[in-house]
């Protein structure tokens, strides 16, 4: 009964969002409902501290020489090339870093978004109020080992036993029925983002389909014999519950071997050769199957390191953006090839952001970052958020170096994905513990997805 | 990777020293000179550059051909013919119109100088040696080094500082009287050895602080003294002078004492004090006469009065000493002449007595010749003693002092009040307390099975009488029911287990009842020999998996023998890596876990570290995370209280949890709420108010109570704040240290809040030392309600089943209750609890197995093992249970995780999806074939039934499932591995497939 209520519920704000989306002469209501119901979140997460400060440039005369004042010798354009042009929904031109050529298109076409000076917070915070410690902010700000965790937890402290990627499909698990496959997979090893409270973190690795090694005997009597053996080993009722519980796990895994392996899993997009490719490509061989796995709602967590860019960070940067862009490309066309490019939005997420003022070659840990964001429902071709003032001890600089203070929080951004998962008003709370700092429910929803 | 870049803007103003200019319009050419060199500094874009001397700059001038040797006149030097301050220093600068126009600087013709007459640096720099040299006055060259004929030299004296006086206050006015007087002097730059001259007099001097001195003389005449300060020694220096006027002063004279009373024929002395004059002579006289008279007294010279031989008519006269520089100016005493005193005789007793320091003894005093029998009582010449000799009360009552002085004989003394010369006294020998009484009892804690017999011995201290009385719970004896003991103490344990399996054997002193000594005996199951599955389910609950060998010996020992012998295994000790990496760490610990004695308490460090969690993810370095590591190694079977202190003052949680460097509001970043959150969520009370059975409790209208609020948590990081690092060997200690992990964190009161708090309605008392705010807090969760039944669900579900019956928890949370957080007693109580020891499994029994634990059971059971160089370690992670690094503080996975579509809890699912449960499996299958350098195991138990199919299965089924193989899986796997090429192939089959069922997934 409650399966049905929330199906219903999310199948209507769906049709609502095809409404708002065929005004804006984008897709029509149709194909909208015509599809399965699915979605997915996919998270890029850059390992290290992506610069966004050199992610996406304003272009704005005065917002350029402020950036070009602060930048100094890592200011772009550089060797890389010309920056790719861009314009917001207002005329506001940006320049987004070279290496982003592959995902430069969608802006045109609408598919992708900035989200500006995003970062984790415990509320809203002024320069003066940073700097004179009297509003609360996330502990150990510049940290690796914490930042990377409160990301992925939600939580601005060193706390959380669950990501909010898990606890997303958590408050949706329900959709997902009976089906015990996955809800929340990691490609790169387990990931906090991914584990929730009911949720396991599940991981997949890339190039890897759950094949068992002890199958590969000669001869294949003997192999068969094993692989026969296992499968009946699995199904015996031992009347304890632990052990049924234990086999069902094993059994699922032997069931998607064989659905990867399979021509279901097929992918025909060519995806490039990075590891964040191969991982990427995995996410949309498991897409192809959630017909076959039952799942209706599920997200994803992809990485790529080296962003921690304190030397030469005027190529490093480029080849990593490089790698991203070509993977997020491949990846958007692989969701149209399956036909779920408006049910399926990825988005990157990073440590931190990055001084603007140079350390050498490269810059050193910040607090707020730019944000890619890319899928068929994004209303993209905008930056979102706030985009900050890079004037040195500037309104938006938290000390003297251009590391920025967040405008708009982690929170937030995972609201919206989450929201537009299936999230109900009532329960983001309980994705989302700070949400009410930054406002309602409501408020907490920046429109790059409707 | 910060720091490199400011030096580099450092780095022009250092390197122009050498040739600072104090007259720019007349030394401007010495630099502009120099070809290639900016005026602002180096020349741009030289390749390397970070910090280079100055010479090396020349040095490569010079190799560049951009400088040719040339000399266009004299050398100078200034300044010229100075002084210089000791602890200052003096910058001399060149000319040196010599191309190049490097040079040396010498101090005496020494290039540089040396220790004694004080260094000069390359650029100049003069700085004095810590003492001027006996030849105080230096030359100071400089001398091209192009040419080292060319130079130029000037004269420096080295002082000690000039002493400035500024202002002299004599004691007791504005000026000085004559006579005696004292003055204290301001000004600065005073030494301990200053000297204060008046008049060019050397005073008697005493130092005071660099800013203040004292000083005693005598004033002759009225006048002006002028005073100044002289510093003595090699490079004495005498300071500025400041003149005091002398001024005439009113004689006077005093007579001490001014009233006494003196019995015919004996002597009295007074003593005369003569002020305002430098003359102090004085005149004595009785009744006006010089020197006195037969009938009145005579007085000496010196004042020493004699009484006549017979009472006068008047008793009273008169004794003045008159000034004999100022006839009008006298002081006078009056004597009252009194009848000769009784002779009395005085006694005391007792004579001589010891007395324990801190105890009394009575002394008596008889009095004969007087009807007067009054004394009064001293210790030591003290009228009433002291407290460092004892005080003596008026009747006599001696008390002795409190702990013992350095000369341990003090005298008593009872002084007649009718004739002070009579008196009596006795020798007081203070000896130190005897030892107290102590007993103490051996075994502290014995696990005893019911109607088994155990002897305890109890040790009495401090007394000959050794013998005890012995009791259990209090009853002498013991009872039937709870079991006796004898009087030898050989406790005999009843055959039914009463109500509490723990009871309290005493042994009481008969010396002293008061003093007695304690031991636990755990009452367990009678002791009959497990048969091999039960000592197996055992094994698999308390170690990292049944060998045969242990197997064979809780069979031969019992449960109760075996768990006293692991108790008392030596702990393995934890090695501090060469290499100081967490993956040597990691390397060891899988090793251990399959290779280790002390099995029983690694599998509880093992839990309890998923309990008090810390991190590799946030302690990187091998010496960050081993005092965590080596307080749960001390602590496993120790208290939980003391565990949670080690943990809590370690550098391991200071750093993973930010209670280092957390300090009150207002200081740093104030106080940190991390560790004092998780402190209580997650290492004690829990979330939600729990019964004593470990469900939670609901309040009337059903609804979960918090047990903490978030004010709870700031109060107690308030009680928390006041922790640093260590200090590190040779570092200065600071208000808030840096990271450093070679000992426990120390204390900064400044950083410490000392306003009371309020915890979870419990109030901590302001003003606490640092350490005592910690100590409340432990109060305060050790006995918090909800601790027992939580901490007693984590372990019981760690080390036993996932989902215990409430009876089960309730039974071990009360035995930690009882013993105040004992960990050996609750994990007796959790392995031998009836609901452990079932051999047979209902519905919900058992728990899934993780990673390491499934592992190292497969390992241990083929007699095999990790190496401790195993490179397999990448693959835990990939399994989710990376050894040391845990995602989070709430470790690899929850313990309040539920099965997946499922009521049941079954935390270890969590990490158990498809993925992890392939890999698992594939390394399980990987060590079957792989046996070598990484880990070995040993398939030769199997040898014989290479070829018997029935045998083999059955052979697998004994030594993993211990028996409990369904016969319809028998036949699977026989059918399953009859196929295989040969005798290996078949065999390792047969195990892999039984290694990945889950019969051998779960542990049951």
């Amino acid at each position: 009964m409650n399966h049905i209520r929330i199906s219903r519920r999310s199948l209507l704000r769906g049709a609502g969002a095809a409404a708002l989306l065929s005004r804006l002469g984008r897709l029509n209501s149709l194909a909208q409902t015509a599809t399965p119901d699915y979605r997915a979140l996919v998270c890029v997460f850059l390992f290290g501290g992506n610069d966004g400060h050199n992610t996406i440039i304003p272009l704005t005369q005065s917002a350029f020489n402020a950036y070009r004042t602060g930048r100094g010798s890592l200011a772009l354009p550089d060797n890389n090339g010309p920056l790719l042009q861009v314009q917001s929904a207002d005329g506001t031109p940006y320049g987004l870093n070279p290496g982003l050529a592959a995902i430069h298109p969608l802006w045109a076409q609408g598919r992708l978004a900035v989200l500006a000076n995003t970062g984790m917070l415990v509320a809203p915070v002024t320069r003066q109020a940073f700097l004179s410690n009297t509003v609360a902010v996330p502990t150990n700000l510049f940290s690796h080992s914490d930042q990377l965790q409160q990301m992925q937890s939600g939580f601005p402290s060193a706390t959380g036993g669950t990501g909010w990627g898990g606890r997303t499909v958590d408050a949706l698990h329900t959709l997902n029925g009976t089906s015990t496959f996955p809800a929340a997979v990691s490609t790169n090893g387990p990931a906090l983002f991914c584990t929730g409270g009911i949720v396991q973190s599940a991981s997949l690795l890339p190039g890897f389909d759950l094949d068992v090694s002890g199958l590969n005997l000669w001869p294949q009597s003997a192999s068969d014999a094993r692989r026969t053996g296992i499968q009946q080993l699995l199904e015996f009722d031992s009347g304890l519950a632990l052990i049924q519980s234990a086999n069902k796990v094993r059994k699922d895994a032997l069931a998607l071997n064989a659905m990867l392996r399979g021509n279901s899993a097929t992918v025909s997009t060519a995806f490039p050769g990075t590891s964040l490719g191969d991982q990427l490509l995995q996410v949309a061989k498991v897409i192809k199957l959630r017909t076959t796995t039952g799942m209706r709602r599920q997200v994803f967590f992809c990485s790529l390191g080296g962003f921690d860019t304190h030397g030469s960070q005027s190529w490093q940067h480029w080849d990593l953006l490089k790698q991203v862009s070509e993977a997020l490309a491949a990846f958007y066309n692989a969701t149209a090839e399956l036909g779920v490019a408006d049910q399926v939005t990825s988005f990157t997420m990073s440590d931190f952001g990055r001084s603007l003022q140079p350390s050498g070659s490269g810059s050193d840990h910040g607090w707020g970052n730019h944000q890619l964001i890319l899928g068929g429902a994004v209303l993209g071709g905008r930056v979102y958020g706030r985009f900050p003032d890079l004037s040195l001890q500037g309104p938006d600089d938290c000390g003297s170096r251009g590391v920025l203070i967040p405008s708009t929080s982690t929170e937030q951004y995972g609201a919206t994905l989450a929201r537009w998962m299936g999230v109900s008003d009532t329960d983001l709370p309980s994705v989302f513990g700070n949400l009410a700092n930054f406002g309602s429910p409501q408020q907490s929803n920046l429109g790059f997805l409707g | 990777m910060k720091a490199a870049s400011s030096l580099h803007h450092r780095i022009p103003a250092r390197c122009f020293r050498i040739l600072r200019l104090p007259n720019a319009a007349r030394w401007k050419h010495a630099v502009a000179s120099l070809p290639g060199v900016a005026s602002e500094g180096f020349p741009k874009g030289m390749p390397g550059f970070r910090w280079l001397g100055w010479a090396a700059v020349l040095a490569w001038l010079l190799t560049a051909g951009m400088l040719r040797a040339q000399v266009a006149g004299a050398m100078d030097v200034w300044p010229r013919d100075n002084t210089v301050e000791l602890g200052s220093a003096k910058q001399f600068g060149a000319y040196v119109p010599i191309n190049p126009n490097t040079v040396v600087w010498l101090v005496n013709d020494l290039v540089g100088g040396n220790a004694t007459l004080g260094t000069i640096s390359a650029s100049g720099l003069y700085t004095p040696p810590p003492v001027a040299p006996t030849n105080n006055v230096l030359t100071i060259r400089v001398r091209s080094t192009a040419f080292p004929s060319s130079s130029a030299s000037t004269s420096l004296k080295v002082t000690r500082k000039y002493p400035w006086l500024w202002s002299v206050r004599p004691s007791g006015g504005s000026s000085i009287v004559v006579g005696a007087y004292r003055v204290g002097l301001n000004g600065s730059n005073f030494a301990p050895d200053s000297v204060v001259t008046a008049n060019g007099l050397d005073l008697v001097t005493t130092y005071v602080s660099t800013t203040q001195l004292t000083a005693v003389g005598t004033a002759a005449a009225a006048g002006t003294l002028n005073f100044a300060v002289r510093q003595p020694g090699p490079g004495a220096v005498t300071g500025n002078s400041v003149g005091v006027s002398v001024v005439a002063g009113v004689v006077t004279v005093a007579v001490a004492p001014v009233s006494a009373t003196v019995s015919i024929g004996t002597t009295k002395a007074f003593a005369a004090t003569v002020n305002g004059t430098t003359n102090v002579a004085v005149t004595w006289s009785v009744n006006g006469v010089v020197g006195g008279s037969a009938a009145t007294g005579v007085i000496s010279s010196t004042g020493v009065y004699t009484a006549p031989s017979v009472l006068p008519a008047s008793t009273a006269v008169t004794v003045r000493a008159t000034s004999v520089a100022s006839p009008t100016a006298f002081g006078q005493a009056t004597v009252t002449l009194t009848a000769p005193l009784p002779a009395v005789t005085v006694t005391v007793s007792p004579a001589t007595t010891s007395v324990v320091v801190g105890g009394t003894q009575a002394f008596v005093s008889t009095v004969t010749g007087s009807a007067n029998t009054a004394v009064t009582w001293s210790v030591n010449g003290v009228n009433g003693g002291s407290a460092a000799t004892g005080t003596i009360s008026s009747t006599g009552l001696y008390t002795a002092p409190a702990s013992l002085p350095a000369t341990p004989t003090v005298t008593v003394r009872a002084t007649s009040v009718a004739n002070p010369a009579g008196f009596a006294q006795a020798t007081v020998t203070l000896v130190p307390p005897p030892p107290p009484i102590t007993v103490a009892v051996l075994p502290a804690t014995a696990t005893v099975s019911l109607g088994s017999s155990r002897s305890f011995a109890a040790t009495v201290t401090g007394t000959n009488n050794t013998a005890v009385t012995w009791s259990v719970n209090g009853i002498a004896g013991g009872s039937a029911a709870l079991g006796t003991i004898t009087s030898s103490g050989v406790f005999t344990a009843p055959s039914v287990m009463p109500s509490s399996s723990l009871l309290t054997i005493r042994a009481t002193s008969v010396a002293n009842p008061a003093k007695s000594g304690t031991a636990s005996a755990s009452l367990a199951l009678p002791a009959t020999t497990p048969g091999e599955l039960a000592a197996a389910r055992f094994l698999e609950q308390s170690s990292f998996g049944p060998t045969r060998a242990e197997i064979a010996r809780v069979r031969q020992m019992g449960f109760p023998a075996y768990l006293d012998e692991q108790f008392s295994l030596p702990a393995t000790p934890i090695p501090v890596p060469p290499g100081n990496s967490v993956g040597e760490l990691q390397q060891w610990l899988l090793s251990t876990y399959t290779t280790a004695p002390d099995q029983l308490r690694q599998r509880v460090i093992y839990s309890l570290g998923q309990i008090v969690v810390t991190s590799a993810n946030k302690l990187v370095y091998a010496d960050a995370m081993l005092p965590w590591m080596n307080a749960l190694r001390t602590h496993a079977f120790g208290n939980y209280r003391d565990l949670l202190r080690e943990v809590a003052m370690s550098s391991s949680m200071g750093k993973y949890l930010d209670l280092a460097n957390s300090m009150k509001p207002g200081l740093g970043g104030g106080a940190n709420e991390n560790f004092p959150r998780e402190l209580m969520q997650l290492f004690t009370i829990g979330l939600w108010e729990l019964n004593p059975d470990g469900t939670v409790w609901l309040d009337p209208n059903g609804a979960p109570v918090p047990t903490y609020t978030q004010a709870d948590v700031m109060q107690l990081a308030l009680a928390l704040t006041g922790w640093t690092y260590a200090t590190a060997p040779g570092q200065t200690p600071r208000a808030a240290n840096n990271e450093y992990h070679g000992a426990p964190m120390e204390t900064r009161p400044s950083n410490h809040d000392t306003s009371a708090k309020n915890v979870l309605g419990r109030v901590i008392p302001a003003n606490q030392t640092v350490p005592q705010d910690l100590e409340s807090v432990l109060e305060i969760l050790m006995t918090h309600p909800n601790l027992p039944p939580f901490l007693a669900t984590r372990l019981i579900r760690s080390l036993v089943m996932s989902n215990p019956s409430p009876g089960y928890v309730q039974r071990v949370a009360s035995v930690f209750s009882a013993t105040g957080g004992d960990l050996r007693a609750t994990v007796t109580a959790i392995l031998t609890d009836a609901e452990a020891r079932n051999d047979t499994p209902t519905a919900t029994s058992g728990r899934l197995k993780e990673p390491i634990l499934h592992i190292s059971q497969f390992l241990r059971a083929l007699d095999g093992r990790y190496s401790s160089t195993e490179q397999l370690t990448y693959l835990y992670d990939y399994m989710a249970q990376m050894p040391l690094s845990p995602p989070s503080v709430f470790s690899w996975f929850s313990p309040l995780y539920r099965v997946p579509k499922s009521p049941l809890f079954g935390p270890e699912f969590q990490i158990y999806s498809p993925t992890e449960a392939t890999l698992r499996g594939n390394l399980l299958n990987y060590l079957l074939g792989n046996s070598g350098g990484d880990f070995t195991i040993d398939l030769s138990p199997y040898q014989p039934f290479g070829n018997d199919m029935p045998g083999l299965v059955e052979a697998v089924n004994q030594r993993l499932l211990y028996g409990r193989m369904p016969a319809g899986m028998k036949q699977v796997l026989i059918t399953a591995a009859t196929p295989g090429y040969d005798a290996r192939t078949r065999i390792e089959t047969v195990l892999y497939l039984t290694a990945l069922s889950g019969q051998y997934a779960v542990q049951y």
